[in-house]
This record gives structure tokens, C-alpha cells and sequence, in this order.
């Protein structure tokens, strides 16, 4: 449970750090992306995942959906939106999807295919 | 402690409790039903909440003041995903060009063709930024349309919704396309299907997934940097 903590009470630093740079700097990227590369170089620096980070961030990572969901909630704000132009959203979310699939498949097994 | 507190704290308690209880149902089902993409439990756990909210004539804006706490915990824990990134950067370094190429073009290729299909249907441009980051992983897609002038909750919809397909037509587009690699596979599911993308190719070997896992934060990264510096608003 102590390391969990820590673990958990570092990647909320590193976040919060990374909200406060971001929003000073007036930088135009998500936080939490800098928050990323702090981490990554951190790890980098040494050279391994410490325990008690990897027990703060397993549960953080396997249950991200918990944390998404007051961000799908708010949909209920745009259903007008989404009711203006369904089959439009339809094309760009079912049509674009499955070509972009088949053409990175593509691509994937022309450039990987002898690794395997 | 007066009474609109007290009504506050009881609100925080009910709300996160349901929203608690609605992840640990929609979990289950998703479980029960092997994993199947369209029992995703980010869609079965909100339509559970909203039909809640409906129920109980709930204003959104009463909701996120009640669970801001899980709100904020998104940020933390999309930073964690450094360490998937890090756990992969020995096959990084290994496959170089070969791995990185088509992660880079699948990422350029996803938002550009997501894009035209609305540009050409005279969308509203917060629609048109919104669908550029359907690729990428949920959390990143959130913070990049906003800063890209688009709505980052409609993001999270529209990312979720993208990876469903995904997952779903996978098995047809890699028989079509004739990709027999794993690693190819789980190039393509990462970098167009993003984590719900990677559950599915938990599915089909521990190669596929390491491959998609390292394609979902690349992927993620560079559209989330390059993104803003195009079209910061």
C-alpha cells in the first residue's frame, strides 16, 4: 500500500508540474504528454521501472477507464451535434476506420513480414 | 457544516459510488462476454450513468463537480503510460525504420482520411478537428482537441467508437490485406485502433500486443506534439 501511494503520489506530481509548465509557458500540448516524456526520462536516467513506481501506475493504467468515464458522460452536451450529421460521423468513424486499418496493414506486413 | 454542503459532500458519495458500481457491472459484462469490442465497458458503464443522470434529472454540470476526482486521475494516469513506452523501446531501437514507418504513415494516413470525409460534408471546423485525433489513445485525443479548437468529450466518444470498429473488422481487413505477421497486426491495431485496438490483440498473441502497445504510445505521441503545432488555435 506505501509503495502504491508513492507511486500514485509521483505521477500525480509529475502531472500536476506539467499542467502548471504548460499552462505558464502558454504551450499549446496536453499536459499529460509532457508529463510522459518527463517520466520516460526519468526511467531512461535509470535505467529500470522502480517497484513502487510500477505498483503506483499498474492499477492507474489498467483501470484508466474509470477516469474516462465523466469525460464520455458529457456527450449528453453534444447529442445535438451528433443528430445534425450521423451519417457523416458514420463515414468518418466505420468507412475511414477500416481503410486506414487495411492500409496500415499493408504497409505492416510489407516492411515486417520477414521478421516473424 | 451547512446544509448546501452537507448536500454537496452526500452528492460527491452518490455519484461516485455510481459511477464506481456502473465500472464494476459494465467489467463483469465485459468479461462475461468474452471480451467483445461492442460491450466496451467505457460504453456500457456511461449509458448506465447517463440513464442514471436522466433518472434522477441530474444536470451534467452537478455530475462532474461531483466526480472531478476521477477526472483529475486521468492525467496522472496517462502519464503512466510512459512505462509501457519505456518496457518497449529495446524493440523500438531493434526494428527501427521498419516499425516506426508504418505507425508514422497509419498516423498520418487515420486523421487525414477521418478529416476529409467530414470537410467535404460543410461540418462545423470544431467537428473537423475533433475527428483528427480519433486514432489516438483516449486521454491524449481529449487534451490535443482542445488544444486544436476542437471538443475534447466528443474526442473520447468518437476515439472509443473508432476502436470498436477496429477491433471488430480486424479479422476481416487482415485476411483481405493478406497480413499473416503478428507484428504487423499489432502495428495496425495499435496505431488505428488504438487500447481498444491493443485488448484485441491481447487476443491474438503476446507479440501482436507488445507490437500494438509500442504503435498506441508512438502513435499517440507524435500526433499529440505535431497536432497543436499545425493547427493550434
Amino acid at each position: 500500500m506505501a509503495q502504491f501511494s508513492l507511486g500514485l503520489c509521483l505521477l500525480v506530481l509529475i502531472f500536476i508540474a506539467s499542467q502548471q509548465v504548460t499552462s505558464y509557458f502558454q504551450i499549446k500540448l496536453p499536459p499529460a504528454l509532457l508529463g510522459i516524456g518527463v517520466l520516460l526520462l526519468l526511467l531512461l536516467t535509470l535505467r529500470k521501472v522502480p517497484m513502487f513506481i510500477q505498483t503506483g501506475a499498474r492499477p492507474m493504467l489498467s483501470h484508466m477507464v474509470l477516469f474516462l468515464i465523466p469525460a464520455i458522460v458529457t456527450i449528453v452536451a453534444h447529442f445535438a451535434l451528433i443528430l445534425e450529421f450521423p451519417m457523416v460521423l458514420l463515414l468518418a468513424i466505420v468507412g475511414t476506420t477500416v481503410l486506414s486499418l487495411f492500409i496500415t496493414a499493408v504497409i505492416s506486413q510489407k516492411l515486417m513480414g520477414k521478421y516473424q | 457544516m451547512n446544509l448546501d454542503s452537507l448536500l454537496s459532500f452526500q452528492g460527491h458519495i452518490v455519484w461516485l459510488s455510481i459511477t464506481l458500481a456502473a465500472y464494476v457491472l459494465s467489467l463483469i459484462l465485459y468479461q462475461k462476454a468474452n471480451s467483445h469490442p461492442a460491450l466496451h465497458p467505457l460504453i456500457i458503464s456511461s449509458t448506465l450513468i447517463i440513464c442514471s443522470l436522466f433518472a434522477l434529472d441530474v444536470v451534467i454540470e452537478d455530475y462532474l463537480n461531483y466526480v472531478w476526482l476521477l477526472a483529475f486521475l486521468l492525467g496522472p494516469a496517462t502519464v503512466a503510460l510512459a512505462i509501457p513506452l519505456y518496457n518497449q523501446l529495446a524493440v523500438l531501437i531493434r526494428m527501427g525504420w521498419r516499425v516506426v514507418a508504418p505507425i508514422f504513415i497509419g498516423g498520418t494516413i487515420a486523421p487525414i482520411l477521418a478529416w476529409l470525409s467530414v470537410y467535404f460534408f460543410d461540418t462545423p471546423v470544431a467537428l473537423q478537428m475533433t475527428v483528427l485525433v480519433k486514432s489516438i489513445t483516449t486521454p491524449l485525443a481529449m487534451g490535443t482537441a482542445e488544444a486544436i479548437g476542437g471538443i475534447g468529450s466528443l474526442a473520447a466518444v468518437l476515439v472509443v467508437l473508432t476502436g470498436i470498429v477496429g477491433a471488430v473488422f480486424a479479422p476481416l481487413v487482415f485476411q483481405l490485406a493478406k497480413t499473416h505477421s503478428e507484428m504487423a497486426q499489432g502495428v495496425a491495431l495499435g496505431t488505428v485502433a488504438h487500447a481498444v485496438g491493443t485488448s484485441k490483440a491481447i487476443s491474438i498473441s503476446e507479440t501482436c500486443a507488445a507490437f500494438a502497445t509500442l504503435s498506441v504510445c508512438l502513435n499517440g505521441i507524435v500526433t499529440a506534439l505535431m497536432l497543436p503545432l499545425l493547427f493550434a488555435s
